[in-house]
């Protein structure tokens, strides 16, 4: 597809189903990585894991189809040094908000206050990023780790995807059958965390497959820092090379349309893609929630001060995280490890240090748990 | 299952509503710390009100393999999660 209206309302529909599983599972990705080192459980690892295989079954076989347009991905690109800097520093945000910035979305969506304020971080932080982006460019360009974007450009694919699917899969299924991808929930309306991992592997391909590009997210934030301050300061705006720029410009081998998108404060391919999950997400959760009772919106009891000042740092790290490696965990754990690519685990090497820090610094200083009590 | 036939029994309440994660998981786990005498001889029960989806899951995790009975039960727009004693033929 290239008209950017279908795409946009596509990726709508496709991010209210998003928005509905994430609410009713609670899946985190912020928890996933967090609760390795707050509570040595890694279940939802392996329904990570499970995600990342499937993912990759599913976009190997499509590609082998003739199905994907663009391979690799034009918002996917050539790692450096700032993409594991910029992992780093989402691990520590992702902890401190108490979500990723989806979970943020979804949260939101549910009427948590604790998360819209992590939203406001998130937007502010990609208008922080904006400053010294030219700065950070520079840096990228400088310690670039490949010439290549994908591990299979290096390596024949079948030599690598096989191997990782045909191991993987018998792991799963020892998994499934010891029952290790299966919890106790005491929530209403729960919807079992692999059921909605195998949701979003597909919605990815169907976004993979109708735009061209799999799921992403976070330039969608800076693209409303983009808007919000050609409202409120106009002049300074103008002279921000980052809402300037492009974050991709390819012509489409088939069709010879122009795929272009930006953080700039325009509608273009990031709008129809990126905007368009972020209302989703925000809506469909917010419907999942409102159909068992449990929107809840309460600004009477705020929660401790300490917990709102994390939550605002937290989102202000995601952004300058993401802006400096490039990418979220949704573009890189998500849509970039499925395709083996170098940015999403150089991003990865620096988001389990970072979580592993902002697990540190939560409990020292937002409630000052230790183990004794 | 926290016994909820004993009219005598102490109840510590914790509203945790509306609060950040992980926090939920932590403070009660602080708490079911804190009075672990009185929920061990079975004198109190506590009440932890939550919002939190993920914490009806975590809570009642954690409490359950520190050895004790937990009960969770939906209210109007919450979740209520009892830590109490077990029972003793539960024990068995």
């Amino acid at each position: 597809m290239t008209n950017l209206y279908q795409i946009f309302f596509l990726n709508l529909a496709l991010g209210l189903i998003l928005g509905f599983v994430f609410h009713r599972s609670d899946l985190c990705m912020a928890g996933i990585f967090r609760d390795i080192f707050l509570l040595k459980r890694t279940f939802l690892l392996r329904i990570l894991y499970l995600q990342v295989i499937v993912t990759m079954a599913l976009f190997f076989i499509a590609k082998k189809g003739g199905l994907i347009g663009l391979y690799p991905p034009p918002n996917l690109n050539i790692a450096s040094l700032g993409t594991l800097a910029g992992g780093m520093i989402f691990g520590i945000g992702m902890v401190l908000a108490g979500g990723c910035v989806i979970g943020t979305l979804y949260k939101m969506g549910s009427g948590s206050v604790i998360s819209i304020i992590a939203f406001a971080g998130l937007i502010i932080g990609s208008a922080v990023f904006a400053e010294f982006y030219p700065f950070w460019a520079e840096f990228s360009k400088r310690t670039r780790v490949s010439e290549a974007v994908l591990l299979p450009q290096l390596i024949n694919e079948h030599f690598i995807m096989l191997p990782i699917l045909f191991i993987s899969s018998m792991l799963i299924f020892r998994w499934m059958r010891s029952k290790k991808l299966h919890q106790k929930a005491y929530a209403e309306g729960y919807i079992h965390p692999w059921k909605v991992v195998i949701i979003i592997a597909l919605l990815n391909l169907i976004i993979y497959i109708s735009s061209d590009m799999p799921m992403a997210v976070s330039t969608g934030y800076a693209k409303i820092a983009a808007y919000l301050e050609r409202i409120l300061v106009p002049d300074h705006f103008e002279t921000v090379a980052f809402f300037k720029k492009e974050s991709y410009s390819v012509l489409h081998p088939d069709s010879k349309a122009l795929i272009a998108g930006g953080p700039g404060a325009k509608f273009d391919h990031i709008s129809s893609t990126e905007i368009s999950l972020i209302v989703g997400v925000i809506f469909g959760s917010f419907i999942s929630a409102i159909s068992i009772g449990e929107f809840k919106l309460t600004l009477s009891a705020l929660p401790p001060l300490r917990q709102n000042i994390s939550a605002l740092l937290g989102g202000i790290l995601l952004a300058l995280g993401s802006r400096m490696a490039g990418g979220c965990n949704v573009k890189f754990l998500m849509s970039g490890l499925p395709l083996l690519s170098i940015q999403a685990f150089l991003f990865l090497f620096g988001m389990l240090p970072g979580a592993w820090l902002g697990t540190y610094l939560f409990k020292k200083f937002v409630i000052s748990y230790d183990k004794e009590g | 299952m926290a016994d909820k036939s004993g009219i005598n029994l102490d109840v510590i309440n914790l509203d945790i509503r509306g609060q950040i994660c992980p926090a939920c998981l932590l403070i009660s786990l602080k708490e079911i710390n804190k009075h672990k005498g009185l929920l061990r001889d079975g004198e109190a029960n506590l009440i932890v009100k939550t919002d939190h989806r993920d914490a009806t899951r975590t809570i009642p995790d954690a409490a359950i393999a520190m050895g004790y009975a937990v009960f969770v039960e939906k209210k109007k727009g919450y979740y209520e999660i009892t830590v109490g004693r077990k029972d003793e033929d539960q024990k068995a």
